[in-house]
């Protein structure tokens, strides 16, 4: 954590009725990283994502994205600032094309403004660029063959990698994922995660995601926060966190006084995969 | 026999192509928008009142009172938008009818102003009728008589006002159509299909939704005023919730999200509604009239049910939209 980071989240609180779910949660993403949120369900995860997103305001702390402030800001304008997030059930638009699902995501279309409506090709240019991106984007998740299909007919499945390829059309600098693998089957699982991992190549884009599948975590991401009651417990490299004690209370449950914590161990070890 | 009177035929025309102007506005507004408005009545009689109390109270030309109408019904949406919070569906349709309701109450109790329940014959000074359409009356006369010097033949009054709102409603609709087809319209069915998705698109939903709500009411305005020059004078009566509903008929019969829908749904609820008075051939023969205004009234219901039991799509709707939803 030399550098400032991308994403800076400050001590943030957020309560539902009085119940904190984020409880003074501190957070640093450096930018070009690849960093995973893991924790128990309840830990406020996904709430986090929702104060960082925009979508809920937090009672405290700050949240900062290239430096400037953005938890006063209401979430259309987080994401327009290049901060965009998918959710853990997928919302794609569902009597739209796959095609239409990508176009509106692209940004900078002149043609939205209601008092250009009339006006004689009003961004039927830009329209032409969007397309051919997000035909670019379709195919890299396999979903070019179904352009015009009703988004609501795919597999939920292919509705995360939708979700995903939607999300990289809003031309982002910073993406989260919540739980992005979630009922994704193992092929278009390592799919994504090549996907993941050429974008952050090639566009530089930052990735901070929620995911439960441990074997992805600790494949694709640089850094694992672990969050545990609301707090950021412990950050540091998939390696440091798979040897942490604390962390392995936290996420594995409590140690078994009797059986020790093997089992929870052989569960963390990766090297050998089964 | 009225059933072959051209001239009732033509005033169900007229009432067709108002409620086709008036229905389009709902279809913006839920068809496109999502938004649930059971109030949409209300940009009709806003619209409707403005105009006709500003020609009768401040001698205003018609051009000018017939816009501002439109922009008082637009206005007052604008505040039932921006007064609930994020235009959430059901909320939303309470407030709306609410609305509805209150803009009646406000004419039939602020007799000063609106004339009260005797409608805006009430408008002017005690013992004169006001008439607000003296201006519109003459220039249908004179369309009349343009009608009649290049057709050759006696154009009737509805003939001629059939024309006009229909080209009117035409152009609405083409205009619609093109709208619609644009990223505009492609953000508002965004909107429609996922808030939360829109908004995490960058997209500014609420603002959506307010665009949606002030086109639709600027339609129903526009209904309105056709509605005020076609029976030349009104009363808060005219502006109940049905009147709401039956736009929902219409936009649900003709199928939803569908621009074209709108004057399908038009035509078969007019003649429905207007058809059916003259059931009385056999078996209706059998009761006396008296039954068959309760029997006309069934078999409306029938109709619609069996409608909807075998298009529940509606007459254009598509039937994989209605599956998705």
């Amino acid at each position: 954590m030399n550098s400032p980071g991308m994403l800076e989240v400050v001590d943030v609180v957020k309560r539902y009725g009085g119940v904190p779910a984020v409880n003074g949660a501190t957070l640093s993403v450096t930018e070009g990283s690849i960093t995973a949120l893991i924790g128990p369900n309840g830990a406020g995860k996904t709430s986090l994502f929702n104060v960082i997103s925009g979508f809920q305001r937090p009672d405290s702390g700050q949240v900062l994205f290239q430096g400037g402030r953005v938890d006063r800001l209401p979430p259309y304008k987080i994401a327009r600032a290049g901060l965009v997030r998918t959710f853990q059930t997928t919302k794609i638009l569902r009597r739209m094309s796959v095609l239409e699902n990508m176009l509106v995501a692209g940004p900078r279309q002149p043609g939205e403004a209601l008092w250009r409506v009339l006006a004689p090709g009003a961004g039927s240019r830009r329209e032409r660029e969007l397309e051919k991106r997000a035909q670019m984007l379709l195919s890299s998740v396999k979903l070019e063959s179904h352009l015009d299909a009703y988004a609501g007919t795919l597999s939920a499945g292919q509705r995360k990698l939708l979700e995903f390829a939607r999300a990289l059309m809003t031309e982002p600098r910073m993406l989260l994922l919540d739980e992005p693998m979630a009922g994704v089957n193992p092929s278009l699982r390592d799919q994504l995660l090549d996907q993941v991992l050429r974008v952050r190549e090639q566009e530089g884009i930052t990735f901070l995601l929620i995911e439960h599948d441990l074997e992805t975590v600790m494949s694709v991401s640089d850094t694992v926060a672990v969050m545990s009651q609301g707090r950021v417990i412990f950050v540091g490299s998939p390696d440091e966190v798979q040897r942490n004690e604390e962390v392995i209370d936290a996420y594995l449950g409590s140690r078994d006084s009797t059986q020790g914590i093997s089992g929870t161990r052989s569960q963390l070890s990766l090297e050998s995969p089964a | 026999m009225t059933l072959l009177n051209p001239d009732f035929w033509s005033f169900v025309g007229v009432i067709a192509g108002i409620y086709t102007i008036f229905a389009l506005g709902l279809q913006v507004q839920y068809g496109f928008a999502g938004l649930l408005n059971f109030g949409h009545v209300a940009s009709m009689a806003l619209a409707a009142y403005t105009m006709a109390i500003l020609i009768v109270k401040a001698n205003m030309s018609l051009w000018l009172a017939a816009p501002i109408g439109i922009a008082v019904a637009v206005a007052g949406f604008l505040v039932v938008g921006l007064t609930t919070p994020r235009l959430r569906a059901d909320y939303f349709a309470i407030v709306t009818i609410a609305f509805s309701e209150i803009i009646r109450y406000i004419a039939i109790n602020q007799q000063d102003l609106t004339g009260g329940p005797q409608g805006t014959i009430a408008l002017g000074a005690t013992g004169q009728a006001a008439e607000y359409n003296t201006q519109w009356n003459s220039f249908m006369g004179g369309l009349q008589s343009r009608l009649e010097s290049v057709s050759g033949r006696a154009v009737s009054r509805d003939v001629a006002m059939m024309i006009v709102v229909w080209l009117v409603a035409l152009l609405l609709l083409a205009a619609t159509q093109r709208a619609l087809k644009t990223p505009w319209g492609r953000t508002l069915r965004t909107v429609r299909e996922d808030e939360e998705a829109a908004v995490a698109l960058g997209k500014n939903a609420f603002g959506r939704k307010l665009q949606a709500l002030a086109v639709g009411a600027a339609l129903g305005g526009c209904a309105g005023l056709f509605y005020a020059f076609e029976f030349s004078f009104f009363s808060p009566d005219d502006f109940d919730p049905l009147t709401t509903f039956f736009a929902w008929i219409i936009v649900i019969l003709g199928g939803t999200a569908r621009v074209w829908a709108v004057p399908v749904g038009s035509l078969v609820f007019g003649f429905l509604f207007a058809g059916t008075r003259f059931f009385d051939f056999w078996p209706f023969s059998a009761f006396g009239s008296a039954d068959r205004a309760y029997i006309r009234l069934i078999i409306i219901g029938l109709l619609l049910i069996g409608l909807m039991y075998f298009r529940p799509q509606g007459l254009l709707g598509r039937r994989e939209e209605l599956v998705l939803e």
